[in-house]
């Protein structure tokens, strides 16, 4: 029996992220369930999708070159299924897709997609551009995106978020019955549950990755994405490298710092946003239904949860309170100041005398 | 308002340095007093500049005290002339019918603050002990005997001391390839107390309060009384039957364990930390090391410092009340790491738990402080004048 | 001719490191002129000042053993004019002036005291700042009542005093020197032309003014704003027993306020409430009348020392929270660049060590080679040394996976 390749091709911010730190956290149990997770050399698969992909990713992609050659010869070397896993796969053009899939020629290859209600997705996706030294307001952002869904369907969001497009690019040639979409439970229920449903796609018990991973990639408060966008502004122009703005703003400041700060304002969606997010939702799930491709989870989970906007609770993700955007400001200046005054020694080092120890 | 005139500043010179006389005799008689005494023509000191108000309410303290100093009304001298060092009131004044419009406002003697009074301490403690620089420290015999047994002891640091003192005196020998590894620990308390009083005596000037604060915001206790770290790399580098956690309340069963470990008889010992010497040391330090320099101000410390101000039995010292929370939490969290451990623990690891009894104090009491610097500049005055006698020369 | 000292004893904040930075840069053409400023590094005068007087100052102190005799000895050697100036001297005990003033002297020493003065409205706000740029944390509100509190039992109340409160200071220092070798130096008032200070001065320690001028690269002590100090009074309160003393005096003091927030102040400048101005105005008039029957020698005019129209008064205890996030991003910014100047550092260093390691490698079974096999080796599972791997690979620049 041909053995299968399942290729978890997105969709970014849908708990990807933790989904493949579960993956590694648990390698060798799963793989004695007979699932492989490759090993790579920076331990997750972002190169291998990135070296496909051919997208500009800043300093990286040269770095990425031949990582996805590399990754398809540990798939072939493993016996058994193989499971790769990364987000940005969800770019690949067609042309990208099909040298994809002549690499796993023989293998029955299954596509699974974890995908997110747009009312979450939205206010993710501008997040992560904010971390990527993004400077747009969440108001421009949100227009920029809606309008582009006519005019543009090749801008990043809807590449990668507008499933029955990325289904379609990724689904070429398989049978319904191969393609899983995962659907991403609402707010409220334990986050297993996703890993749960994950695991039945795959073939495996979910019981048996025990080791824990907690919240990979905590999303950030409007407060708190305010600091950071302000932060990208005044940078511009100031010559900090890609090395140092990674580590210090995505590390120190955004997830070491400002993530762990109480009772954050999520980012929600204007009033005005509603029925266009509510159409195109409605149009992806008559996709999906009629495309008769697995659903793991529930449709209805794909349904953006309108909050009630007269009760006066909703705050526009671009004027947080003064003060809580003074604090975590704050915040984030102290913790910078303690990561350079350097009161440890730096990882290289600190790894290097370990090294030496044996 | 002007200011006092001439000659009520002449009239309020002459009765501070009267007071400063009487004093000089081993008189308790506050300022208050004084001022009410009828005027006697009494011998003044020179004519420098007047002497400070801490400074003559610590001589009249020092007349008070347990017993009688001799040749008090050279030490009197000594206190009086002995500036106030670093930062304080400045030059208060004594209280005077005239009001001042300028300067500290008048405080009666007797009621300055214990804080004022140790600053003055501290420089007169500084003072008599800057002769003791002079003198080169002792160097200690190293006798090589292989085929004595090993130890090697690691952990709260004045429990080692004073433990790594009395097996030596047994005559055994430390470290060595085949040591028996001992990691000395007690309540957490006693832990952060031994290290506080190790930095001191290495010269920092931190409070009791701030070594807490610090440990509490980092979440990291000082790696050298993290016990649990230090037996587990040990037992991970060596041979984990070789190690063992020694826990107890006092440095005394602290010996007893390891020598029965080691088959020696155990013998008694003194006190560890003292958290009243401590603190004043902490005073001392600054003032004493400008004058010496850091090298011979650690010398003297090491040597004469225990002689002085040790031996006290004083209460230990809890953590304090805004770090309390963050003690115990640290302290169960060694414990069950204590008892998870490869290695042999001997006492309960339960022990290492800050008490959150309400009847312990969690700061030094300056007043206690105070009461205690009083001992202190006794016995070095008596060092002092021992040394001056042996060198033939004045004080 | 008798031998002059000129001890330049303060205040704080009246422009006395003008003056310093004036002094130590012309060393060599006073020496010229028959005057001394005797010091081999700039802050030889503080270091002895600390010395003198005993004081602790976040560990600097350790450098301080033993100058103030060093200082007073090249002061006794010379044969003419010889000036000590630090303000910190502002604030000695009459036992620390009286050894201080002996040391100086040699049988036939005139010595002089100077001390410059500015009105104290200007003064409490100065010495506020000051206070949060060496990490205190009191707020201005707390600051203002320990001022106000006529025991001045809190340390911030007596320092402040000690070094601020003119009559008192003169008293202690001049109270043994014949009135005409005691000089006070008013600083005028804003909106003098600004080297009338230096004029002034200038005249005290026998110097024609205009054969000096400062270089460009002088210490500015630029005041903060209202928003920016309590930004930096905020992180004091994050920071304080995580940062040791010599990384804040790098950092925060250094790079973040002097080089950042102080060239960029964009919020009102401090100043005091109402009812303080109106105490402070008092007791500044009761130490002008005071002054007046001393018979000091008065270089400008002790009407200098009455405090001028207040400015607005903003809390900064309360500042705008709009302004106090913008200056906290810029903040921010201004640490995240720095960041990056210092990484560049490390990676420079680390090139060095590359070198010194390719040096050293000569054999195969050489500890450093087997440390890099091993790196590798623990680059394929561990994220950390991967991340070293990166390093170690961009600067070596190469691409492939072999060693």
């Amino acid at each position: 029996m041909p053995r299968r390749v399942f290729l978890h091709i997105g969709t970014p911010k849908s708990g990807t992220t933790y989904l493949q730190e579960k993956l590694a956290r648990n390698r060798d149990v799963i793989a004695a369930q007979g699932l492989t997770y490759p090993v790579t050399r920076t331990g997750d698969h972002f190169e291998a999708a990135l070296d496909l992909v051919d997208e500009r990713w800043p300093g990286q992609r040269d770095a990425a070159r031949g990582q996805w050659p590399a990754l398809v010869g540990e798939v072939r070397r493993a016996s058994g299924d193989v499971l790769v896993s990364h987000e940005i796969l969800a770019a690949a053009t067609p042309a990208q897709v099909r040298t994809a899939m002549a690499a796993f020629g023989d293998d029955e290859v299954h596509v699974v997609l974890t995908a997110r209600d747009l009312g979450h997705q939205l206010p993710a996706e501008w997040q992560e551009r904010l971390e990527h030294r993004g400077r747009r307001s969440f108001g421009k952002f949100v227009t920029t995106v809606s309008e582009a869904r006519r005019t543009n369907p090749d801008l990043w969001f809807w590449r990668v978020q507008a499933i029955p497009d990325v289904l379609t690019r990724w689904g070429n040639g398989l049978p319904p019955e191969r393609i899983h979409v995962i659907t991403v439970p609402q707010p409220g229920e334990p986050q297993d549950v996703l890993w749960d449903r994950m695991a039945s796609v795959v073939g495996v018990d979910p019981a048996a990755a025990r080791v824990e991973v907690t919240d990979a990639n905590p999303s950030l408060g409007i407060a708190e994405t305010a600091v950071i966008r302000r932060l990208n502004r005044l940078l511009v122009g100031k010559g900090v490298p890609r090395e140092v703005y990674v580590d210090l703003v995505r590390e120190v400041i955004a997830h070491d710092t400002l993530a762990g700060r109480p009772d954050q304002i999520r980012a929600v969606l204007p009033e005005s946003c509603w029925p266009f997010v509510e159409a195109v939702t409605a149009e992806w799930v008559d996709w999906i239904e009629g495309a008769g491709v697995d659903v793991v989870g529930d449709l209805a989970d794909l349904q953006p949860r309108r909050p009630d906007y007269t009760d006066g609770t909703w705050v526009s993700p671009d004027h947080p309170p003064a003060e809580l955007v003074a604090d975590a400001a704050l915040e984030a200046l102290a913790a910078v100041i303690r990561d350079i005054a350097p009161t440890h020694r730096s990882p290289v080092r600190r790894l290097a005398s370990r090294l030496i120890r044996g | 308002m002007s200011p006092m005139d001439a000659r009520d500043e002449a009239a309020y010179a002459a009765r501070v340095r009267a007071w400063a006389g009487d004093l000089r005799t081993g008189s308790t008689r506050t300022w208050r007093d004084f001022l009410d005494a009828p005027v006697t023509d009494v011998q003044t000191a020179d004519d420098g500049p007047l002497p400070g108000a801490a400074q003559l309410e610590l001589v009249r303290r020092l007349a008070g005290g347990d017993g009688p100093i001799p040749r008090f009304a050279e030490l009197a001298d000594l206190v009086a002339t002995t500036a106030g060092p670093g930062r304080g009131l400045v030059d208060a004044p004594l209280p005077w019918p005239s009001r001042r419009t300028v300067g500290t406002p008048a405080v009666e003697p007797d009621e300055l603050p214990a804080e004022e009074l140790l600053r003055a301490s501290a420089g007169v403690l500084a003072r008599l002990l800057t002769p003791e620089a002079a003198i080169p420290a002792p160097r200690r015999p190293a006798a090589w005997r292989p085929w004595r047994r090993g130890f090697t002891l690691l952990g709260a640091p004045t429990t080692v001391e004073l433990v790594r003192g009395a097996l030596l005196q047994r005559g055994l020998r430390e470290g060595g390839s085949r040591t028996t590894w001992f990691v000395l620990g007690g309540p957490l308390e006693d832990l952060m107390a031994q290290r506080w009083s190790a930095r001191v005596r290495a010269g920092a000037g931190l409070r009791w309060q701030r070594l807490w604060r610090t440990a509490a915001t980092n979440d990291r206790l000082p790696p050298a009384i993290a016990l649990p770290t230090i037996a587990r790399y040990v037992s991970d580098q060596f041979d984990p039957a070789r190690v063992h956690v020694v826990l107890a309340e006092e440095p005394g069963q602290a010996l007893a364990a390891v020598a029965e470990v080691l088959g020696v008889p155990a013998g008694t010992l003194g006190p560890t930390a003292d958290v009243l010497a401590t603190d004043l040391l902490r005073r001392v330090n600054p003032v004493l090391g400008l004058a010496v320099g850091e090298e011979a101000r650690r010398r003297v410390v090491d040597r004469v410092w225990p002689e002085i101000a040790g031996g006290e039995p004083v209460a230990p010292l809890g953590a304090p009340a805004a770090q309390l929370d963050w003690a115990v939490a640290a302290g169960e969290r060694m414990a069950d790491a204590l008892r998870a451990g490869r290695y042999a623990v001997h006492g309960d690891p339960a022990l290492v738990v800050p008490t959150r009894r309400s009847d312990v104090r969690r700061v030094p009491d300056p007043d206690a402080v105070l009461e205690h610097a009083l001992r202190v500049v006794a016995r070095a005055w008596q060092r002092y004048t021992q040394r001056s006698t042996e060198r033939g020369v004045q004080p | 001719m008798a031998r002059k000292v000129i001890v330049h004893v303060g205040a704080p904040k009246t422009g006395t490191s003008f003056v310093q930075d004036l002094l130590f840069g012309a060393r060599p053409r006073l020496a010229g002129m028959g005057i001394c400023y005797p010091a081999d590094r700039f802050d030889a005068h503080f270091l002895a000042a600390l010395d003198l007087m005993q004081l602790t100052w976040g560990g600097l102190e350790r450098e301080a053993g033993g100058s103030w005799d060093r200082l007073a000895a090249q002061v006794r050697d010379w044969p003419e004019t010889a000036i000590v100036s630090h303000e910190i001297l502002a604030t000695a005990s009459r036992a620390h002036v009286a050894k201080a003033l002996r040391s100086l002297s040699t049988g036939d020493t005139e010595i002089h005291v100077v001390l410059t003065a500015r009105d104290l409205v200007r003064q409490i706000p100065a010495e506020w700042q000051e206070n949060v740029k060496h990490r205190r944390i009191v707020k201005y509100a707390d600051f203002l009542a320990h001022l106000q509190d006529p025991s001045r039992q809190h340390g911030v109340a007596s320092w402040f005093w000690g070094v601020q409160e003119v009559p008192d200071i003169l008293d202690r220092w001049g109270s043994t020197l014949p009135r005409e070798r005691v000089h006070l130096v008013t600083v005028p008032p804003p909106g003098s032309p600004p080297d009338l200070l230096w004029h002034r001065f200038a005249q005290v320690l026998g110097l024609d003014p205009d054969e000096f001028v400062l270089e460009d690269d002088v210490r500015t002590n630029a005041s903060l704003g209202v928003a920016e100090a309590a930004v930096v009074r905020r992180l004091n309160e994050q920071v304080n027993g995580v940062v040791p003393n010599h990384h804040y005096r790098a950092i925060v003091r250094e790079a973040l306020v002097h080089q950042n927030l102080s060239r960029d102040r964009r919020s009102a400048r401090l100043s005091v409430p109402p009812e303080v101005w109106a105490w402070a105005a008092d007791l500044s008039r009761s130490w002008v009348s005071d002054l007046a029957l001393r018979g000091y020698d008065v270089v400008g005019d002790l009407d200098d020392l009455l405090p001028a129209e207040p400015l607005p008064w903003v809390d900064p205890d309360h500042p705008d929270v709009e302004e106090f996030s913008d200056t906290a991003v810029r903040a921010l910014t201004a640490m995240t660049v720095e960041a990056a100047r210092l990484r560049d550092r490390e990676v420079e260093l680390q090139h060095d060590i590359e070198d010194l390691i390719d040096k050293l490698d000569a054999a195969h079974s050489t500890p450093i080679y087997k440390l890099k096999q091993r790196l590798v080796a623990k680059a394929r599972t561990s994220p950390l040394a991967a991340r070293g791997l990166g390093i170690y690979r961009r600067l070596r620049g190469r691409n492939s996976r072999s060693t």
